[in-house]
């Protein structure tokens, strides 16, 4: 069994009278240590995905079996626990505590989780040691960024979800940030799921999940990934 | 404003209903409490002015020191402005009703002034019939239809005043004269008024006012607590004091005849009594010499009788050896009677044998004349022997006889000297007898001399009195007119001074609704505005001006305000005033029907203050973004940067905190409105709720203090002063004898007033109870004198000057060292001046404290005995305790500790309602506050909030976090809320205290705690209230958007 198994999920929000599938059916697995891009136009389902993937939402129908463990049926406090212990957030507005500095916001996550990197040691890794007592105001948005993938390896989670990570920075901080991110995955044999819609990074993944209209429409596999640096878009 | 900004502005208001409604409210709050409270003095001078005109009270009383005449009246009824005029009778007396003594205010009843209101019954119609008070009747227990009968206390007889002494109860009435139904200080009984009964005018004998009320034109149609109505009144009254020089005059001529004549008449009196007096004396004296005598001779007789019996005893064994010898004489004598007779008998008849034979002889011739002649020899010789035996037989016959009688005599004297011996008990029993009454005359005199001295010194009293008496009449100043308006009337005073503190409280408390509405505009605003942004820049690129889109934050805010001020207005001044009058109708009982108006005055400074705050707080708010460029408005708001706190420099702390105190410790520093706001509205709320339970520590500090701590007697005891010392001294030994009875000390205690300067107006006495201990040493165990603040030193009673109360101090503005004149009553034409030696703690009432050295010397006679302070040993209340005192001959009343207590918490029990108005304010500011508050920080890092549920924080961490900052906020507006209520309790008892009390000054610890715990309990309340609204925090969404 894999890693990750997602099996025949749905999701149905409900609005009033109206019905609104956002995730159907969806079956896929994720292995150990793969780097993974899951990728569809806006309103595909994909970021309902990483909800639900991420314990921050509940589907209404089927299994994700995390690690051998079904989180599917967690309750609140589960799934906070399962957040705190075994995941890793990067979003596309790093999301910083603007009253804390780098460091202590590194801090936040050390601070709760069972086993955590030290937090000194993931600035150096994300080359921001120099930056350490500085606040969120005073770094640029790939820096912000940086220290927002720091804060989600420290917690040393089993899986790393980010979800459009590049899509506040320019070109070549993104690119920076997605090297970062595949360099965590090949050196820390952590797994990495980005959501993105930019079909251009898909050679950089392990595995390509295609989602169009709440339904897998494809999964890829890239036997030899490009390293981000060769691709341009 | 253009069609789509209006529609735009609709819609916001519809969209944000419940801000819009949290602005409404807080400023319907600020608006309510404002109006309501400030909007009550004016109530309740409506109200009592319409209760006064209704009953046509007085404008103007006009007394003289010597009472009016019908001719002053005529003189004052033709002054210019003068409505109605009336005069009036008014006498205090005695009713005595179950050993109870109650002060009776009798007025005679009035036609056109002063009216009254039948509450029961009717109207008294014959001479002597009287409706009463309702005082009168709780006092007296008596009902409609009962009689009750007047006595003066005195010698002077009720005849002198009024035409019978018993009257017949036709009703129960009220008068706002005496608006709370106190009848205020009497010179009679214990001082104090206790009801009034009004009896109608032919009632009266005298023919001498004694005030004469007046209306004056006009005036009734003002507001009596307005300029203009004392405008009008102090015209009026200034006609009266221009001629009330020469009618003054003309009364002292007058009535120095008439005095004169009674002075005359007082010496009269005085000289016959001590001629009774002498008299008494004399014949008592007289009867003892008398029993004296008696006594003496009686002794002297014991004195022979016991001589006698000596001699009795001597003599015993004497006259009974002569009585055996006499008897053993007598014995002898007989037989030898015996044997004489036989002799005789022998004799007898030898010389009967003789005889014969000389017969014979004679007879026979041949008898020798010889023999015959021996013969007749022979019986011639015999006859003599015969004769003499005989002879000697009557002698021993004589003898025995003599023998006999003399042994009978010697028998009767010996009988008496052994009945002599025999009755020697006798003897002793009559000299016990004669030591008794030795004993009793000693007694008698005893009792003669003590009755001697009292007489001679109650002599020596009336002696003084009636030079006092004299010496008034030769000092007699011309009588003076006191042309008195309302304001001499004591519960006209106490209304206006209550109604003045309402208003005062109206002042402060409501500035603290107004901050925080404000505030809480502001932040809301604010955060608004900051919400708006994206639009306020694009409105701007459309080419909108700065007012157009500002209009809109302005126009939102005053339109809640608006609203708001409408809705507080008309909660606030229809609710809060009725409910304040009732609660003063508590005391105030004679005030009629509520006359709320809405006072529009105080509506629109409200509603406009409120508006202002808020609008301009919306302004502020807007102030910055509308100065912004439209591009930087566009771009997303730049998190407010993180910054560094003093506290971070201090490595060795920092270094310890968990990034959520470190973060909170920023936060704190980084929202200094927020910290504000909640320094305000947790201060607010403890300030508000120390003040609430300070009233109730002062309150009852006032009473365990005055009752535990510096009054030790258990009941004050009023004797009849008229009564001799013999009689005192009786009633003293009885009261003594009373179970439970420790102690008792006698004293002078009499209502007086007092100003600090000789020639002080009216209303600057201050009326106190003089006391004067009869023995000074004793009185410290009765009534404790010393200092409240400093070293608390005990005071002593001193002959230099008076020991004055604390209060009393205050009102009068004097200290120690000071001199203050006192004046006896209104009569007093010269005060005495006397200086303050020493000021002591003390809460309910006034008090003077003087030694009767002091007295003497200021008043030239003894202080008169009227009260006795008792202590005993028992219960604090005890019913038998108090009957059994009341029964004594010479007791007029007895008052316990408990029963002023009881009376005095009625009064102060009108004080729990701002209690409870305070809690409740309390609560309601801390809720509104903490809420609002809550609720922006909550949507204002709604981001930072679910990032740290995405990091996999628990609900109860995430609480913890923000809570963290909600503590030491509520800690610090603690500790800023003890400071401001300590300084608001001080304000409030300061401003809320009667002349006649003292609140205490401080604040019990428990209080302050109770505070503190409230105002956790209602932020910890409002915690978890937005602890559910923090679960409800949607991560997906606040993170992803930029808002």
């Amino acid at each position: 069994m894999s890693f990750i198994e997602f099996k025949n999920v749905s999701k149905t929000y409900k609005t009033g009278e109206v019905e609104i599938k956002a995730v159907d059916n969806i079956s896929f697995p994720i292995n150990k240590g793969e780097f993974v891009i899951v990728v569809g136009p806006s309103g595909a389902g994909k970021t309902t995905v990483l909800n639900i993937l991420g314990g921050m939402d509940t589907p209404t129908s089927g299994v994700i079996n995390v690690d051998g463990i079904d989180i599917a049926g967690f309750n609140e406090k589960e799934l906070t626990t399962y957040r705190r212990d075994d995941v890793g957030f990067v979003f596309q507005f790093y999301n910083l505590v603007p009253n804390l500095t780098a460091y202590e916001n590194i801090e936040l996550a050390t601070q709760i989780c069972k086993n955590p990197v030290d937090a000194e040691i993931m600035l150096a890794e994300v080359g921001l040691a120099s930056r350490k007592d500085n606040f969120p105001s005073q770094l640029s948005g790939g820096e912000q960024q940086r220290i927002s993938i720091a804060r989600a390896i420290a917690k040393n989670p089993k899986l790393l979800l980010c979800d459009e990570p590049t899509g506040a920075l320019d070109y070549i901080t993104g690119k920076s940030i997605l090297k970062l991110l595949q360099d965590m995955c090949r050196e820390r044999g952590m797994t990495v799921i980005v959501i993105t819609h930019n079909s251009a990074l898909m050679p950089m993944a392990d595995k390509v999940i295609k989602i169009n209209d709440g339904k897998v429409e494809r999964i890829l596999l890239n036997e030899h990934p490009t390293p981000v640096e060769q691709i341009e878009w | 404003m253009t069609k789509s900004l209006k529609k735009d502005f609709r819609r916001e208001i519809k969209k944000s209903m419940s801000r819009f409604i949290s602005i409404m409210l807080i400023v319907a709050l600020g608006v309510a409490f404002y109006s309501g409270v400030r909007s009550t003095m004016p109530a309740m001078h409506m109200t009592a002015d319409s209760a006064y005109d209704k009953e046509d009270l007085m404008d103007i009383r006009v007394v003289g020191t010597l009472g009016l005449t019908q001719a002053d009246f005529d003189a004052l009824k033709e002054i210019e402005g003068v409505k109605d005029i009336e005069g009036s009778y008014t006498t205090d007396f005695l009713c005595i009703v179950n050993y109870k003594e109650i002060v009776t205010r009798t007025i005679s009843m009035a036609e056109k002034i002063n009216g009254i209101k039948i509450l029961e019954g009717r109207y008294p119609e014959k001479y002597n019939e009287c409706v009463v008070s309702r005082e009168f009747l709780k006092e007296t227990g008596l009902k409609v239809g009962d009689s009750l009968t007047l006595s003066t206390g005195t010698d002077t007889p009720v005849s002198d005043t009024l035409v019978t002494d018993t009257y017949y109860i036709a009703g129960v009435c009220s008068s706002t004269y005496y608006l709370n139904g106190e009848v205020g200080t009497s010179n009679i009984g214990d001082g104090m008024g206790d009801g009034y009964i009004v009896i109608p005018r032919q009632a009266f004998v005298s023919d001498i006012f004694t005030s004469i009320y007046i209306t004056v034109k006009g005036a009734k149609e003002l507001n009596c607590y307005g300029d203009e109505y004392d405008d009008l009144i102090d015209s009026v009254v200034e006609k009266i004091e221009e001629i009330a020089g020469a009618r003054c005059e003309i009364r002292y001529n007058e009535i120095r005849a008439t005095s004169h004549t009674t002075l005359q008449k007082a010496k009269a009196d005085y000289e016959e009594a001590q001629l009774v007096v002498q008299e008494e004396i004399q014949n008592a004296a007289d009867e003892l010499a008398q029993q004296e005598a008696l006594i003496a001779q009686s002794k002297q007789e014991i004195q022979d009788n016991k001589e006698l019996l000596a001699n009795a005893e001597t003599n015993l064994p004497i006259y009974e050896q002569q009585v055996a010898d006499a008897e053993k004489q007598i014995a002898e004598g007989e037989k030898q009677i015996a044997e004489t007779r036989v002799a005789l008998e022998e004799a007898k008849s030898s010389l009967d044998d003789a005889v014969k034979a000389l017969e014979e002889m004679k007879n026979d011739p041949d008898a020798d004349p010889e023999q015959v002649a021996s013969m007749t020899q022979t019986v011639t010789t015999m006859q003599e022997a015969y004769n003499f035996i005989q002879q000697e037989l009557t002698a021993k016959e004589q003898e025995l006889e003599q023998g006999k009688k003399d042994l009978v005599q010697a028998k009767v004297t010996l009988g008496q000297l052994k009945e002599a011996v025999a009755n020697k008990g006798s003897l002793d029993d009559a000299e016990q007898d004669i030591m008794n009454a030795d004993q009793m005359l000693q007694e008698a005199r005893a009792e003669y001399e003590t009755y001697k001295q009292d007489a001679l010194a109650e002599l020596a009293d009336a002696e003084a009195e009636l030079k006092e008496a004299e010496r008034k009449v030769n000092e007699m100043e011309t009588p003076v007119w006191h042309v008195l308006d309302r304001n001499s009337i004591e519960a006209y005073v106490s209304y206006i001074t209550d109604s003045d503190s309402i208003g005062a409280i109206g002042t402060v408390f409501p500035m603290i609704f107004f901050f925080v509405a404000a505030l809480v505009c502001l932040t809301t605003m604010t955060r608004m505005v900051e919400e708006e942004r994206m639009q306020i820049g694009t409105l701007k690129a459309l080419g909108y001006g700065k007012m157009a889109i500002a209009s809109k934050y302005l126009l939102y805010a005053a339109t809640a305000s608006v609203i708001g001020s409408v809705i507080g207005v008309f909660v606030g001044e229809l609710s809060i005033p009725p409910l304040i009058i009732t609660a003063y109708r508590a005391v105030y009982y004679n005030l009629g029907d509520n006359i709320i108006h809405l006072n529009a005055w105080y509506a629109l400074t409200a509603g406009l203050v409120a508006t202002l705050c808020t609008t301009l707080a919306a302004f502020f708010a807007c102030y910055y973004s509308m100065r912004s460029v439209p591009a930087s408005l566009m771009r997303p708001v730049a998190p407010k940067a993180g910054k560094r706190t003093l506290v971070e420099r201090i490595k060795f702390i920092w270094q310890r905190l968990d990034f959520g105190q470190k973060s909170a410790v920023r936060n704190l520093f980084r929202y200094k409105k927020r910290f504000f706001m909640t320094l305000f509205g947790v201060g607010g709320c403890m300030a508000l709720l120390i003040v609430g339970l300070g009233i109730r520590d002062s309150i009852s500090v006032m009473t365990e203090k005055q009752y535990g701590e510096i009054f030790n007697y258990t009941s004050i005891v009023s004797v009849d002063s008229s009564i001799t010392r013999a009689e005192r001294r009786n009633m003293i030994s009885r009261v003594n004898t009373v179970p439970n009875v420790e102690g008792l000390i006698q004293a002078n205690r009499a209502m007086i007033s007092a100003a600090s300067n000789p020639s002080a107006e009216k209303d600057d006495e201050k009326r106190a109870y003089l006391v004067v201990p009869a023995d000074v040493d004793q009185f410290t165990g009765f009534i404790k004198l010393q200092e409240r603040t400093g070293k608390k030193n005990t005071l002593n009673l001193a002959d230099e000057g008076v020991i004055i109360t604390e209060k009393y101090a205050d009102l009068l503005g004097v200290e120690t060292g000071d001199m203050i004149y006192l004046k006896i009553d209104d009569t007093t034409v010269t005060p005495k001046e006397v200086m303050v030696v020493g000021i002591t703690e003390n809460y309910i009432f006034n008090y003077i404290y003087m030694t009767p050295t002091l007295y003497k010397s200021l008043y030239h006679v003894e202080p008169e005995i009227n009260v006795l302070f008792v202590k005993n040993n028992g219960l604090l209340n005890d019913a038998n305790f108090k009957t059994a005192l009341s029964r004594i001959d010479g007791i007029n009343s007895v008052i316990t500790s408990a029963d002023e207590l009881e009376s005095i918490n009625k009064v102060v029990n009108n004080l729990y309602l701002i209690i409870i108005l305070m809690v409740v304010s309390a609560a309601v500011l801390a809720f509104v506050v903490l809420y609002n508050l809550n609720n922006i920080n909550i949507t204002e890092r709604r981001r930072e909030l679910a990032t740290f549920r995405l990091i996999g924080f628990y609900n109860s961490e995430l609480a913890a976090y923000i809570f963290r900052e909600n503590i030491i906020l509520t800690v610090f507006g603690i500790i800023i809320g003890i400071i401001m209520g300590i300084v608001l309790h001080r304000f409030v008892m300061v401003t809320v205290e009667t002349d006649v009390y003292m609140f205490g000054r401080e604040l019990e610890p428990l209080s302050i705690l109770i505070a503190v715990i409230l105002t956790v309990i209602f932020t910890v309340i409002v915690n978890i209230i937005t602890y559910f609204s923090l679960k409800k925090i949607d991560m997906v969404e606040s993170l992803k958007s930029v808002e």
